[in-house]
């Protein structure tokens, strides 16, 4: 088994609301591995992003708060931590890419001046301020900038040249978990092949593990080792890439997903979408939170939470369907 | 960069020229001629006409609109003042210290409480200290200017005896209407930091500010300041340059010799070169601030600059 760098377990995420304080995130449990990368991949609302801002302590103070579950990072509970221990991690053992290089740039501030800071900051090999402004050279010239740009600021780059940017300053501190929020959403279609190709070269280069969460199987595909299916902010399913693409026990809603891809060697007019729409989090529905959208709907699922009744080999699907013999008619 | 700024300049004197006709032109407008109104409702009419034809208004009015132009153009002459017979610009250079004096303090002092508070109290959003002060801010919004320099000759002037109550002769004089501009002027400020703060927190680069796991004053006082700084630096000079044509009301009140009051007594008494003279000034001081308004404005925001690169050429 691999070396685990993250591990969460039963992580819950709400927000302070008038009444009944809304559930982001409910019983989160998944690990990542050195050098691995997960992806994280749901529907937008379904938590994902707000997942993502938590392993960096980066939730908004004032409205959300976690009622409980824990982040382990490298052996150490980020909840556990004070603020300012929290920011000794951030930006350095773990940082996070962003989803809109447009308006993830301070836009007065030199690049080459975003990139340094987290180094400044953080500098734990305590290099001079040559050898700072060498290291902001070293990764701009591996994101594929010209380190004479430096001096130039945000507006004077183009979209695709931004995010590389935003991955400059990521990267400059090696960090050991990378978090990328749809990193490629914001991007061209030509420019998101770039830009994912730089992530996975440079990821296998430096041996950094990866948190990516997008909705796109496509991404999914191509960049991931293992998978985590999010559904109104619980994971219903979670397997390697290979038991979600091609494995044949799989949650309702990963094959809606699925489905929802168009086949290239099929002749069909129209995509198969999930009917309906996810729920928002102030209105989650008793029982199993998919079932209103569920074909494969059973009296149970109405009334009762699926527990991970499927689970072969790190495989595991949160679903009554799998549940065995006995179990079902409670 | 440079070429603007002189193209700018430039663009001064046509506006001045405009300002000075349409001065002029309601000037003409109002009912009376200047030997009238200088010798009141008891003199004869040929005494009136007799002063007009001194005065040189009885002339057509493009007739004294290009004299005049030409003689400031000359020999810098801006007239004199028909009701004291010196020259203006004299006239003008002694009240002007004390409204700038007063414009200036007014200013630095309101931005020097204002903006930190403000700023404060966006990085403590919601917090008491931010309601609390949103409470009194909204208290000395509300009072109307004259209502709280009342209320501070009463308090101050009357009853503490710290300080006059009229007049601009010594330091002390210039306490009372100092405060009573300050106050509400960093309340304004102190809203406008807090807004434009909140905006600047709320944009994305903060989280990612944030995410590189730097101290939090740094992401509050560098990252989000200098982004909220273009709103700020224009309600600055735009209330500096409204205070420099004098605060009336306030100048009235605390018997105050600036330029306000000057403009008024010009007004009142039909006395076109005073009017003139004091307006043709404040544009020249407007157009001055919203140029140096443009220049920090290049100087805070890149994109700003590279604009002006591309205008130049």
């Amino acid at each position: 088994m691999k070396q685990e760098l993250l591990k969460v377990t039963d992580l819950h995420i709400s927000f302070k609301a008038k009444g009944e304080p809304v559930r982001a995130v409910t019983g989160v449990t998944f690990s990542v591995s050195k050098g691995e990368t997960l992806g994280i991949v749901g529907e937008s609302g379904a938590g994902k992003s707000v997942l993502g801002l938590s392993l960096m302590g980066l939730l908004p103070e004032n409205t959300a708060y976690i009622p409980g579950g824990s982040i382990e990072f490298d052996g150490t509970d980020l909840l556990k931590l004070n603020k300012k221990q929290i920011r000794a991690f951030r930006g350095d053992r773990i940082s996070m890419i962003f989803q809109d290089p447009m308006t993830s740039l301070n836009p007065v501030m030199t690049v080459g001046d975003q990139i340094i800071e987290a180094l400044r900051y953080h500098n734990k090999e305590h290099l001079s301020k040559r050898e700072m402004e060498q290291r902001v050279d070293e990764v701009m010239e591996l994101v594929g900038i010209p380190a004479h740009r430096k001096k130039e600021y945000p507006h004077q780059f183009s979209g695709g040249m931004r995010q590389r940017v935003v991955i400059a300053i990521a990267l400059v501190c090696n960090p050991e978990l990378l978090i990328a929020d749809e990193p490629t959403t914001a991007l061209d279609v030509t420019i998101q092949a770039q830009v994912l190709a730089i992530i996975r070269q440079l990821q296998k280069q430096l041996g950094t593990s990866m948190v990516l969460i997008t909705h796109d199987l496509g991404i999914v595909a191509k960049m991931c080792d293992r998978v985590a299916i999010m559904y109104a902010g619980e994971m219903v399913e979670q397997g390697t890439i290979e038991d979600i693409l091609t494995g044949d026990f799989h949650h309702p809603y990963t094959l809606g997903l699925l489905g929802s891809i168009p086949n290239l060697e099929e002749d069909t007019d129209r995509l198969k979408p999930i009917p309906g729409l996810m729920p928002p989090p102030n209105a989650l529905p008793e029982g199993c939170r998919f079932h209103p959208r569920c074909a494969h709907c059973m009296e149970i699922c109405k009334h009762k939470a699926p527990e991970q009744h499927y689970e072969h080999d790190g495989h595991y699907v949160a679903c009554h369907l799998f549940a065995k013999e006995g179990q079902r008619d409670e | 960069m440079l070429k603007y700024i002189i193209r700018r300049t430039l663009l001064i004197i046509p506006i001045l020229l405009a300002v000075i006709f349409i001065v002029s032109f309601i000037m003409e407008l109002t009912p009376g001629t200047p030997g009238r109104v200088l010798l009141g409702p008891v003199a004869t009419q040929e005494q009136v006409d007799l002063l007009d034809q001194k005065l040189g208004t009885d002339r057509p009015f493009l007739e004294r609109y290009f004299d005049y132009i030409k003689n400031i153009l000359l020999h810098f002459d801006f007239g004199n003042s028909y009701r004291t017979n010196k020259p203006v610009v004299k006239e003008l250079l002694v009240r002007f210290p004390y409204t700038l004096k007063l414009a200036f303090a007014a200013v630095l002092g309101s931005s020097l409480l204002g903006i930190p508070i403000g700023v404060l109290m966006a990085a403590k959003r919601n917090m008491l200290i931010d309601r609390s002060v949103n409470i009194l801010a909204m208290v000395f919004a509300a009072i109307p200017s004259f209502a709280m320099a009342l209320g501070m000759i009463y308090i101050f002037a009357v009853k503490l005896e710290w300080f006059p109550p009229y007049g601009a002769k010594t330091w002390k004089h210039y306490i009372l209407p100092m405060a009573t501009l300050i106050l509400p002027a960093s309340v304004g400020r102190m809203r406008l930091a807090r807004t434009t703060m909140l905006e600047a927190i709320r944009q994305e680069y903060i989280t990612m500010a944030r995410s590189k796991g730097i101290p939090e004053n740094r992401v509050i006082f560098v990252h989000a300041l200098k982004n909220s700084l273009i709103p700020l630096i224009t309600s600055i000079l735009t209330s500096f340059s409204g205070m420099l044509g004098g605060t009336i009301i306030l100048e009235n009140i605390f018997g105050f010799p600036g330029l306000g009051a000057y403009i008024i007594n010009g007004i009142n008494t039909k006395d076109a070169p005073t009017v003139l003279a004091s307006t043709t000034f404040l544009a020249a001081v407007f157009c001055l601030t919203s140029l140096v308004l443009d220049i920090i404005y290049a100087l805070v925001d890149p994109r700003v600059r590279e604009r002006y690169k591309t205008v130049g050429k």
